[in-house]
């Protein structure tokens, strides 16, 4: 049975390979650019972590965006963040090019910057700094050359999806062409005293974009920059067992493609999700276990708790509470689900707050600080 | 000449046969494409390196293992540049028993089958497992006699109920 076992193994193997995907024409020059935009914010995050810890050197633990993003920073007190900007961090070293573009992050529903830069050769750079709303932030500079073939996104796992480029080329107009044709219209904004251009399109979470189009002033395209794009595979994959319906109104559901992922949904669009892997589950990326991943998009709080809490409270710094029913999950997964909203009139993490979850009798099973993190561009 | 040229026509030459390793390695297109461009992400990275001292595929390959058995998923802050279409391979298989092998696959834990997959496809030694994966020979001999011993139970019960043989 053994030969018969491995022969079969190899033979299966094989067979199945032949099945696989081949990769599309053009891949090598998008893995380049990513892989070139991905080393600058390596180099960003480590250099702003570092300045984190020294300015809040206790209870800082590491630990994963609600979206499952890149770990970030987070200070165990509500208490103010003084964090360095990294629109700061960004600049050691270069001279400005122009102003900065402050445009929305949707995923984040948070500013994000993009700008020009020159550094001690002279080339010319093209920068961009992220921020998120609990304080974590990226940021990145790349030879504007490079950006001006390549396309950047925000998280591709929200209900819409900035994609920004830089371009040298006289354009003035551009637009995020779906897999279906439809022209989504972006905005290409000059930047003064240089030949630069940056241009920016929202579209929607669920639109397959192909390409992107840039445009002169006579309507014709001055270039056309493939996307090989696609919808995340964790917004099409079929959903395993049914949905659960939270209040006020979202669905959640679960999928198994590529991996075990909780997707949030608010009227058929997708608003973040939740790694449910054993090996992910409310566990940072130091192996860590926390209690609870929240997610607040307007006036919605939502996400995950530990199994066995009935109730989360999110409590302001001036006492105002906002409860949350938190119910099992009905995959098996092992924690407990939950959705609220608070009626207030600031952005809360601005002040800061603490989520609290308790058991069916009422217990504080554990405590969740947010510090406050100050606005930093307007 | 461009510096990137090389790794351009390395993808070019290699890139289809490294996503065929992912695609038996995970099982489905869609991590197959995640591996393979993660990896060839982190391969540019080090491309001058690897280029002076070790082989590109064997490196390459090493990362898709690694990354496969680790929690990078959750690292991926970004779409990366292609999906495939979701597609199966079951009704390319042409034996009742090379079916239930390949769904018996997707049962066992991830390093039980990068280690099969590395012995059966990949063909390696087991000391060159234990170097791509980062864990010892015994734990190799330990995943292989495991998965191998899960697989046989699956097509013991697929030959005692069908006697459908390779």
């Amino acid at each position: 049975m053994t030969d018969e076992l491995e022969t079969g193994l190899r033979a299966t193997l094989s067979h199945a390979a032949r099945s696989a995907p081949v990769l599309p024409d053009g891949l090598a020059a998008q893995l380049i650019t990513r892989s070139r935009r991905r080393r600058a914010r390596a180099r960003s995050l480590a250099a702003g972590l570092a300045l984190v810890a020294i300015a809040v050197p206790a209870g800082l633990v590491a630990r994963d965006r609600p979206e499952g993003d890149v770990s970030t920073a987070t200070a165990a007190e509500t208490q103010a963040r003084r964090e360095p900007d990294p629109y700061v961090l960004a600049m050691a070293g270069l001279t400005p090019l122009g102003r900065r573009l402050i445009v929305l992050d949707p995923s984040e529903d948070a500013p994000m910057l993009l700008w020009f830069a020159r550094d001690a050769k002279g080339a010319t750079l093209f920068c961009t700094a992220n921020r998120n709303r609990a304080g974590g932030s990226f940021y990145g500079c790349d030879e504007a050359a490079r950006s001006s073939i390549g396309v950047g996104s925000t998280s591709v796992i929200a209900g819409e999806v900035l994609y920004y480029g830089a371009t040298d080329a006289d354009v003035t107009s551009m637009a995020a062409v779906a897999a279906d044709g439809k022209k989504i219209p972006g905005t290409v904004t000059r930047v003064d005293g240089t030949p630069w251009r940056i241009w920016t399109v929202t579209v929607p979470g669920l639109a397959a974009i192909g390409s992107f189009e840039l445009t002169g002033a006579r309507g014709q395209v001055v270039n056309r920059i493939e996307h090989h794009g696609s919808v995340a595979g964790e917004l099409t994959a079929p959903p395993v067992g049914p949905a659960e319906e939270m209040p006020h109104g979202l669905v959640v559901t679960l999928v198994t493609t590529p991996d075990e992922t909780l997707i949030w949904r608010l009227n058929g669009q997708p608003m973040s999700m939740n790694l449910v892997r054993p090996a992910d589950l409310l566990t940072d990326l130091g192996g860590h276990a926390f209690p609870v991943s929240m997610t607040s998009r307007g006036a919605r709080w939502y996400g995950i708790a530990q199994a066995g809490t009935a109730r989360v409270d999110l409590v302001l710094p001036d006492g105002t509470t906002a409860t949350a029913t938190a119910r099992p999950d009905r995959w098996g997964i092992g924690v407990s689900l939950f959705s609220g909203v608070y009626r207030h009139g600031t952005d809360i993490y601005q002040e800061g707050f603490e989520l609290v979850g308790y058991d069916e009798a009422g217990t504080v099973l554990w405590r969740d600080p947010q510090p406050a993190v100050p606005p930093l561009w307007q | 000449m461009n510096d990137d040229h090389p790794f351009a026509e390395f993808v070019a030459e290699w890139g289809d046969a490294l996503l065929r390793y992912g695609y038996v390695l995970s099982g489905n297109p869609h991590d197959a494409a995640d591996l393979t461009q993660e990896a060839l992400i982190r391969l540019h990275r080090a491309w001058p390196r690897v280029q002076r001292s070790r082989d590109p595929v064997s490196y390459t390959r090493t990362i898709m293992s690694r990354l496969h058995i680790s929690t990078w998923r959750r690292l991926r802050r970004e779409q990366l540049a292609w999906d495939p279409p979701d597609r199966g391979c079951l009704d390319d298989l042409p034996t009742g028993f090379e079916r239930g092998l390949w769904q018996a696959l997707a049962g066992l834990p991830r390093k039980q089958r990068a280690v099969l997959v590395l012995r059966f496809y990949e063909d390696l030694s087991d000391a060159e497992i234990a170097e791509v994966l980062g864990i010892s020979r015994g734990t190799v001999r330990s995943h292989a006699s495991h998965g191998l011993s899960r697989l046989r139970s699956v097509a013991d019960l697929r030959i005692a109920v069908n006697g459908d043989r390779p």
